[in-house]
């Protein structure tokens, strides 16, 4: 039984193979002067590129990555950054807005004895159908129950409700709000109900009375809740019936829908009911 | 086993050629190199590359300061004189001396290749190439013409001879 041969070639590369590994035996054995095995240098010749190779492989890796990290990074910072200055830009028109509102509103101030006490509120919500309106000042800002409330072009209500921070006001146009009111002359005394709607009723008004359309109507202080002179209401009709007093309408001096800050008097409350809570 | 043993014989031959009582250029001779050149030119099979390769390992422990080169050097030169046997139809004395050369020149060859890398002094000179081969191939030679003198026969036709 004889052993198969090899071709040539194979055992040429066997041996070849085999002498690398008995001079790599042999590289082990032997140390340069400076006592560092051949072998270990030789490796160190072989792995020197690759190492470096790989270690700048490694840094330039490690750069993009930082790099596409700070991308993501600044893209995201960019977006959060727009969206605060969006959001920067709308509140700096609703400051702006307000900050107008309040100018007229203390343009309008009507009476100069009542700028004692009085305080600036800002409208956090309203209900035109229902005749309500919520105000950013309440018991810790000194507001009282039955406290005026004006805005921009005359009166807007009386504080009904409060709380610690806010404030709930009855605007003139609530079905059951009513003020006393008078022509600017004082002639003629009447009453302005709330009816709902965005006209007040004028009650009481005699049939003699020379109240014409676009007539000016301002409160009388006789109900003991508002202070006289405040505009309310402009008359927009005038109607004679069989009844003693005329039929008139009149619209809100302010427009309620556009009320944005308000000044609340709550020095001027004579008669309000200081232990009714909120 | 037999192989085996003659050829240990020979490396202990080899090592004892190099002892400082002896004539310095005993040593040059490569004693083992007859059982490189003989195999081939006895055809006595192909020749074993890779058995020389643990000869050259068994060389190195004996003679050499690194376990390693001998194998290189020893199978390098099987191998070279094992390819030219195989083309060369001479199985004289003659081919017995320029086989010895040429494995004593394989071998000097590879160990000087696997030296180089090493960092080795090897005290490499032409002269001692040349003694070396010289010297390695006139052994193979008497190897060989011993052998070719075929002295069994001869002592057995003695014998005849004198028994007659």
């Amino acid at each position: 039984m004889t052993e198969a041969k090899p071709p040539r070639r194979t055992l040429t590369v066997r041996l070849l193979l085999t002498w690398l590994l008995l001079e790599t035996v042999a590289a082990a054995q032997v140390s340069r002067p400076d006592g560092q095995s051949v072998l270990w240098s030789w490796l160190q010749t072989v792995a020197r590129p690759l190492l470096s190779a790989s270690l700048w492989t490694a840094d330039v890796g490690e750069d993009l990555m930082w790099g596409i990290r700070d991308h993501r990074r600044l893209v995201e910072d960019v977006r959060r950054m727009r969206r605060e200055l969006e959001l920067s830009r709308t509140r700096n028109l609703l400051l702006r807005e307000d900050i107008e509102a309040l100018r007229e509103a203390v343009a309008e101030r009507p009476l100069a004895e009542l700028d004692a006490g009085s305080l600036t509120a800002r409208c956090t919500f309203r209900n035109l159908s229902r005749g309500r309106m919520q105000v950013d000042a309440g018991l810790a800002q000194g507001v009282r129950q039955d406290s005026a409330a004006l805005a921009s072009g005359g009166l807007v209500g009386r504080v009904r409700r409060r709380s610690e921070s806010h404030s709930w006001v009855e605007m003139i146009t609530h079905p059951a709000a009513a003020v006393a009111v008078r022509t600017l002359d004082g002639q003629v005394e009447g009453l302005a109900v709330g009816s709902g709607t965005e006209t007040l009723q004028i009650q009481f008004i005699p049939r003699w009375a020379p109240v014409v359309r676009g007539e000016v109507l301002v409160t009388s202080g006789a109900d003991g809740i508002y202070p006289p002179g405040i505009t309310v209401a402009r008359v927009v009709s005038v109607r004679e019936r069989d009844d003693p007093f005329l039929e008139i309408s009149a619209v809100p001096a302010v427009n309620l829908s556009a009320v944005r800050a308000v000044i609340l008097l709550p020095q001027w409350a004579p008669y309000a009911a200081e232990s009714s809570g909120p | 086993m037999r192989s085996a043993l003659l050829v240990l014989l020979t490396l202990l031959v080899q090592r004892v050629l190099g002892f400082p009582e002896l004539h310095p250029w005993a040593a040059e001779v490569l004693v083992p190199m007859v059982w490189v050149v003989g195999p081939p030119l006895l055809q006595h099979g192909r020749q074993r590359v890779y058995l020389w390769l643990w000869i050259g390992l068994v060389w190195d422990l004996l003679l050499e300061d690194v376990v390693g080169p001998g194998g290189v050097a020893w199978s390098a030169a099987t191998w070279a004189v094992s390819s030219v046997s195989m083309v060369v139809a001479d199985r004289t004395p003659r081919a017995w001396m320029a086989m010895g050369a040429l494995g004593t020149l394989a071998f000097l060859v590879m160990q000087q290749v696997t030296f180089l890398p090493l960092g080795l002094e090897t005290g490499f000179t032409w002269w001692h190439l040349l003694l070396r081969t010289s010297l390695t191939a006139a052994w193979c030679g008497l190897v060989g013409w011993i052998l070719a003198l075929d002295l069994p026969a001869r002592w057995r036709r003695h014998r005849a001879r004198v028994l007659r």
